[in-house]
């Protein structure tokens, strides 16, 4: 804690008595005190699991299996969006088996019992094609699914290679919104002269739109905020958030009173001011302070990499 | 503006507005919102009633108290993104109709008698035999508006199922029992209802013969709904068994698949008997299950008792000895239980165990007022939640001295 004292809650089991601290602490972002040590509750693995490759023509196509999908009550362990661009960086340098030539793809894996999964599959098959897929394959072997993921985590990495900077942006809309905020972002990109690639946790509703720029250019830089903004703003209306894993850090100050009236941000603030009252741990994150524009922070922060 | 009061009949064995003074009524979150402006101003406390069958009101006196169930207003289901946001007064009940309706359920399985309301039921943080698969309020609940210590009303989260925009003030709210605020309205992320669902009971001579059959189920290729080990008042009241209880939900494929592999495990255990239940009784077990049989003597007090799951045989073989007779069940894969607490059990020694095995304990009966022989706490988080309390609210309004260490 801010005065040194150093503070257990919780323990190796799960429920506590009073507030939840563990629940506050959990994102708070370094604002409320420093965490030394976590413990946490792990899970059995799953009996089995499928690992599914769907292609389609369009973006449009992919985003809206992902939202039937869900409508239809199924909620894979992992439902994966990947256009073009981020396949076509992938595929020129790590050769993950993604198919080329199409708009998007899906990366889908469902797990549990072998009972349940067979059905689940037959479901998100017809799902896909309803909605034009014009390719869906199973990961033959446990080589493939771990070449397919592959492809997937190190896709960040690859669209380095095509591009001098980009920026990973990080909004939630609710599942179903998902076709909206996808065009959006193609759209809001293409407004500003850039390109737009995705590489969504599409299942929950995250989105990662990846804008490319160039870093060395103020103009193309400025463009990126902007487009960024524009994102962000768009998740809001749409009843989303404005993070789903990355946090608010000093990069989305701005945009935190689009997402909060006052009295949430006063309720939060005085919250840290009850745990950190000299707001000494991690000053300037999570709330902006004082004047609400922050274009030159957001500059600094900035690089040009990605986090997913 | 006036405050607004309505008779009330006090329902018979609740404390509920009997403790208050006055009772206010209001339909609209701004109505409540006046209202607690003006009790900030006014000086006067407030205890916080939904259906009123969880009600903790430390045998205190409170100025007002406000009845939540005229918020019903603002249901709103949206199927394809599998959420809802459910307005606080509305009866926990009525809402899982609605969802129904859907095909979707929030998964909470608190004990209720149908009166229960939302808002009551995750201020009191409650759950139930499905708590096994599910967890508990803190696992589903994505946002929150409330009318805090300062008349303010205030949104946390937004209705999307993955989100770090700020503090997890929702997380606070669950379990707080209305010291922190009124909840008005509250977001979920929803589970689609599964199209069947059976029900196995077994009967075993000793705790340890349970818990083994318990463990194989575990390791077993089973997804159960709720895998329940109890004995006494939550089951069949007279006996000395133990009991498991196996709720199995899911596809009618996968289900029937799930019955055949458990039968064939049961057959093979040391169980004395076992059936699969009519969905008649199934009902009725897990009625019993939750809120204990209607032929048994009232119940002094029960404890909650929270553990490390590796301590389980432990526990309930230390709760055989020092308590041969008492009711338990037990969640044996999520570390809790609840316990049956006479008047002359010495509760020091329930409270000197959790606190060995590094675990937590809360006892809950109308007999024991006091907040501190309640909620035994440690002194360090105590210091941090009565911080907490005076920042969201400071005048100490909301249903002061009825918490954790007299929060």
């Amino acid at each position: 804690m801010p005065d040194g004292e150093i503070v257990k809650f919780g323990g190796r089991f799960e429920s506590t008595s009073g507030y939840d601290l563990v629940g506050l602490f959990v994102g708070s972002e370094g604002t409320l005190g420093i965490v030394t040590e976590v413990i946490v509750k792990l899970i059995k693995n799953p009996e089995s699991y499928k690992t599914f490759l769907a292609s389609f023509d369009t973006v449009e196509a992919a985003s809206n299996s992902v939202s039937s999908i869900i409508a239809a009550g199924i909620i894979p362990a992992a439902l994966e969006l990947i256009d073009a661009l981020v396949i076509e960086a992938v595929e020129s340098h790590l050769k993950a088996g993604f198919p080329q030539d199409v708009a998007a793809i899906l990366l889908i894996e469902i797990d549990g019992l072998a009972s349940t999964l067979s059905t689940q599959a037959g479901e998100i098959r017809n799902i896909c094609r309803n909605h034009g897929a014009t390719d869906f394959q199973q990961a033959r072997s446990e080589q493939e699914r771990a070449q397919l993921w592959r492809g997937r985590k190190e896709a960040i990495g690859a669209l380095g290679k095509v591009t001098p900077a980009f920026y990973t942006n990080d909004g939630v809309v609710p599942r179903s919104r998902l076709p909206e905020i996808l065009e959006f972002d193609i759209e809001a990109g293409k407004r500003n002269g850039l390109r737009v690639a995705h590489l969504c946790h599409a299942g929950d509703g995250n989105i990662h739109p990846i804008i490319l720029y160039n870093h060395e250019d103020d103009t193309e830089t400025k463009a990126a905020m902007e487009t960024s903004r524009e994102i962000l703003q768009r998740c809001i209306d749409l009843g989303g958030a404005l993070t789903g894993e990355h946090g608010i850090g000093t990069e989305k100050l701005t945009s935190f009173s689009v997402m909060f009236g006052e009295s949430d941000e006063a309720q939060m603030l005085a919250v840290r001011s009850a745990l950190n009252p000299s707001g000494k741990l991690n000053p300037g994150k999570i709330f902006p302070t004082g004047a609400r524009c922050g274009e030159s922070k957001i500059r600094q922060t900035v690089a040009g990499g990605g986090w997913l | 503006m006036a405050l607004e009061s309505k008779s009330h009949t006090p329902v018979v064995g609740q404390p509920s507005v009997t403790d208050a003074r006055e009772t206010v009524r209001p339909a609209t979150v701004e109505e409540l919102s006046r209202i607690i402006t003006e009790a900030v101003e006014t000086k006067r406390t407030v205890l916080t009633v939904g259906g009123g069958t969880r009600l903790f009101a430390a045998g205190k006196k409170f100025d007002l108290a406000v009845d939540t169930t005229a918020l019903t207003n603002g249901f709103r289901h949206t199927p394809a993104d599998m959420t809802a946001t459910v307005p606080a007064g509305m009866r926990f009940a009525e809402a899982q109709e609605r969802l129904s309706q859907k095909g979707q359920w929030i998964p909470l399985h608190p004990p209720d008698r149908g009166d229960s309301s939302i808002g009551g039921v995750i201020a009191a943080d409650r759950w139930g035999p499905r708590r096994h698969r599910y967890g508990t309020a803190k696992d589903w609940v994505i946002a929150t508006t409330i009318v805090n210590g300062e008349g303010n009303i205030v949104r946390a989260g937004a209705n999307v199922v993955k989100n770090v925009s700020g503090y997890d003030l929702n997380k606070l709210y669950i379990g707080s029992r209305g010291t922190l605020g009124i909840i008005t309205d509250l977001s979920f992320k929803l589970s689609p209802l599964p199209a069947m669902r059976t029900t196995f009971r077994a009967c075993f001579s000793t705790a340890g013969e349970a818990l083994t059959t318990a463990n194989e189920i575990h390791r077993a290729p089973l997804e159960p709904e709720a895998l329940l080990m109890a004995k006494g008042r939550w089951t069949a009241p007279r006996a000395k068994h133990w009991w498991l209880l196996i709720e199995l939900a899911g596809s009618e494929e996968s289900v029937k698949a799930q019955a055949k592999t458990l039968s064939s495990l049961l057959e093979k255990s040391t169980a004395n008997r076992w059936n699969e239940a009519s969905q008649d009784d199934a009902a009725f077990y897990w009625r019993t299950a939750s809120l204990g049989n209607d032929e048994t003597a009232p119940i002094f007090a029960t404890a909650e008792i929270s553990f490390p799951k590796s301590y389980t045989e432990k526990l309930v073989s230390w709760l055989v000895e020092i308590s041969p007779g008492a009711s338990a069940k037990f969640l044996p894969f999520r570390g809790v239980a609840i316990v049956e607490v006479s008047q002359e059990m010495d509760r020091s020694l329930l409270i000197d165990e959790a606190v060995r095995i590094g675990g937590g304990i809360e006892f809950d009966g109308r007999e024991i007022t006091s907040p501190h022989d309640r909620w035994p706490i440690e002194p360090a988080s105590l210091s941090i939640m009565k911080k907490l309390k005076s920042a969201l609210d400071p005048s100490d309004i909301f249903a002061p001295g009825t918490y954790v260490g007299g929060i």
